[in-house]
């Protein structure tokens, strides 16, 4: 991000006079600019065209039409120093040997309006692209804005646009009539790759504290995963004395406090073909604890279904555990978690995995075909402490056309192995129902775990459960 | 008669010495006047607002607001365009008056 501020500043290598009087200023109307890293520090590296330039330097100020396009610049970047050079005209803006401008290898922009001016900073246009080394953004339709409020911050400057920008923000789409589009590739050091678009509707910062993110809908693909959402609102939040950006502290800050709501998830997974739809009320960390409540989740094969209804689950989030890393909230959970789901039906399917193609673009339902009679388990309660578990159920199975209920209490201890992406449930004790075998448990217990978790990712050995995740 | 010419002078000086650039779009929805103590106030469809100016440059100027929803502005009385910035951007086409 302080690359990227650094570059839209970039022609404001202006000293920071602090002073709500100072005349720094710049405005560019960009009809196209573009840059292309070059191995020959001689060499053309981009385009520039625009359609006027006002800028002010202290005491010196010019204005500068570009009529007829006589001023279309081309650009070198040599040794941190900007040049455009034009027919009747050659500007260098030296930027310091060692900048944030040195990483970025292609950029651009078409149709955009900066200023960089003491109260504000705004910059917004038809298109902008940046490529770094390993991640590719671009924005269509973009718009952003900030200001810090301040009298006595000149924001005319790469360092003032960065504490105006982690003090008031905003993001959202040029022209209201259309959403803001995004686009982020991210190539990870281990050859995976991901893709993420998204139509923004706003993402704001305020009182430098607090962030509101509303996104129409989204795409990721990130092999062997493609997942889309629709709605997404959320907030988080920041330490207000936190005016710097760092990416690290302000990800941490802002993980430790989030609110999020997705109302629809589709989540398909190409290798083992299986797919997941989660009705998503609210994920929330707060006072050191996660909370998630879904209404519905359901996964899906070729051939069946899970769905469970009023999952809720409450987990310990200690500050430095990973949100967005499965087994570091895996981790937490088993040291202190509660998991509740009201029911769970498990069935037979013939095209439901096919139907899943229309949950977001035709408004599918996949729980239209479920009876509200339908229950294979209900009330099923994990309470976990320090690795000790202790499971409730009551699983249902027909006979002669009537559910018969059976009450089901397990106590044993959980072995997390990150490793081998397994969960291992060692069963200690077991309560089932009067006149039971013990052998007979285990074949109901795995009848229900297996149902419950689509695909054959459940092993028993002994009183040993394994959980391939 | 020369106390009552003295305060039909008064209020003739008045708009003058408070408003030293007036600029108006062509239906009235977007008005700006920057004062000689460059104390600025907008009228926009979003509301009005009060603002300071912090850069003032020949024809061009630009301020931080306060007040409605309007965050700041730019305008270029020469040029005849004024940004209104809510902080969404509206470009305005205004017609001046004054210095």
């Amino acid at each position: 991000m302080k690359k990227l501020l650094t570059t839209l500043a970039l022609m404001t290598s202006f000293s920071v006079a602090a002073t709500g009087n100072s005349s720094n200023f710049l405005e560019i109307g960009i009809t196209d600019w573009n840059y292309k890293k070059q191995v020959d520090k001689n060499a053309v590296a981009g385009v520039l065209n625009f359609t006027d330039v006002r800028m002010s330097r202290s005491d010196m100020a010019f204005n500068l039409s570009n009529k007829d396009e006589i001023f279309n610049a081309n650009m070198t970047y040599t040794d941190g120093v900007m040049g455009f050079k034009a027919k009747y005209m050659n500007f260098n803006f030296d930027m310091g040997k060692e900048n944030g401008f040195n990483d970025v290898v292609e950029m651009g922009t078409k149709k955009s309006l900066a200023i960089i001016n003491p109260g504000f900073f705004s910059f917004g246009g038809k298109n902008f692209s940046i490529k770094m080394d390993d991640l590719r953004t671009q924005l269509n339709n973009f718009y952003i804005f900030c200001t810090a409020n301040d009298p006595d911050l000149d924001m005319a400057s790469a360092d003032g646009i960065e504490r105006g920008c982690m003090t008031e923000f905003f993001v959202s789409p040029e022209k209201a009539e259309a959403p803001m589009t995004m686009n982020i590739q991210l190539d990870y050091e281990d050859g995976d790759k991901m893709d993420f678009t998204a139509q923004l509707g706003e993402l704001d910062l305020l009182g430098a504290s607090v962030f509101r993110l509303n996104a129409l809908n989204s795409t990721m693909t990130m092999a062997p995963y493609f997942m889309e959402t629709s709605n997404i609102s959320a907030t988080c939040m920041k330490d207000e004395d936190q005016l710097t950006f760092d990416s690290e502290i302000i990800k941490k800050q802002c993980e430790n406090s989030v609110s999020l709501e997705v109302p629809k998830i589709v989540l398909r997974n190409k290798k083992d073909e299986t797919k997941f739809y989660i009705n998503m009320k609210n994920l929330e960390v707060a006072n050191g604890n996660l909370y998630f409540q879904a209404p519905v989740i359901q996964f899906v094969d070729r051939e069946s279904s899970v769905t469970t209804k009023d999952l809720t689950v409450k987990c310990q989030k200690s500050e430095d555990s990973v949100l967005y890393d499965l087994h570091s909230v895996i981790k937490e959970c088993i040291e202190s978690g509660r998991i509740n789901i009201k029911s769970l039906i498990s069935r037979d399917e013939e095209n439901l995995w096919f139907r899943y193609e229309d949950i977001m673009t035709k408004g599918f339902d996949p729980l239209a075909h479920i009876s509200d009679k339908e229950k294979t388990a209900k009330r099923i309660s994990f309470q976990l402490d320090q690795g000790k578990a202790l499971i409730k159920a009551s699983a249902y199975k027909k006979i002669l056309g009537k559910y018969a209920r059976f009450d089901v209490y397990i106590k044993g201890s959980v072995d997390h192995r990150p490793a081998k992406d397994q969960i291992v449930l060692n069963v200690d004790e077991i309560k089932v129902p009067i006149g039971w075998f013990k052998i007979k448990w285990k074949k109901f217990l795995l009848g229900i775990m297996k149902k419950a978790l689509v695909g054959e990712n459940i092993q028993f050995n002994g009183d040993r459960i394994t959980i391939q995740l | 008669m020369k106390v009552l010419k003295l305060i039909v002078l008064a209020l003739l000086m008045v708009p003058a010495l408070g408003a030293e650039i007036n600029c108006t779009d062509s239906i009235g929805q977007y008005s700006i006047s920057v004062s000689s103590n460059n104390d600025v106030e907008l009228i926009t469809p979003d509301g009005s607002a009060t603002a300071r100016l912090t850069v003032r440059t020949g024809s061009y100027m630009s301020g931080v607001a306060s007040g409605a929803k309007v965050k700041s502005f730019t305008l270029d009385t020469e040029a005849g365009i004024l940004r209104v910035f809510t902080p969404r951007p509206k470009t305005v086409e205004v017609e001046c008056s004054g210095k």
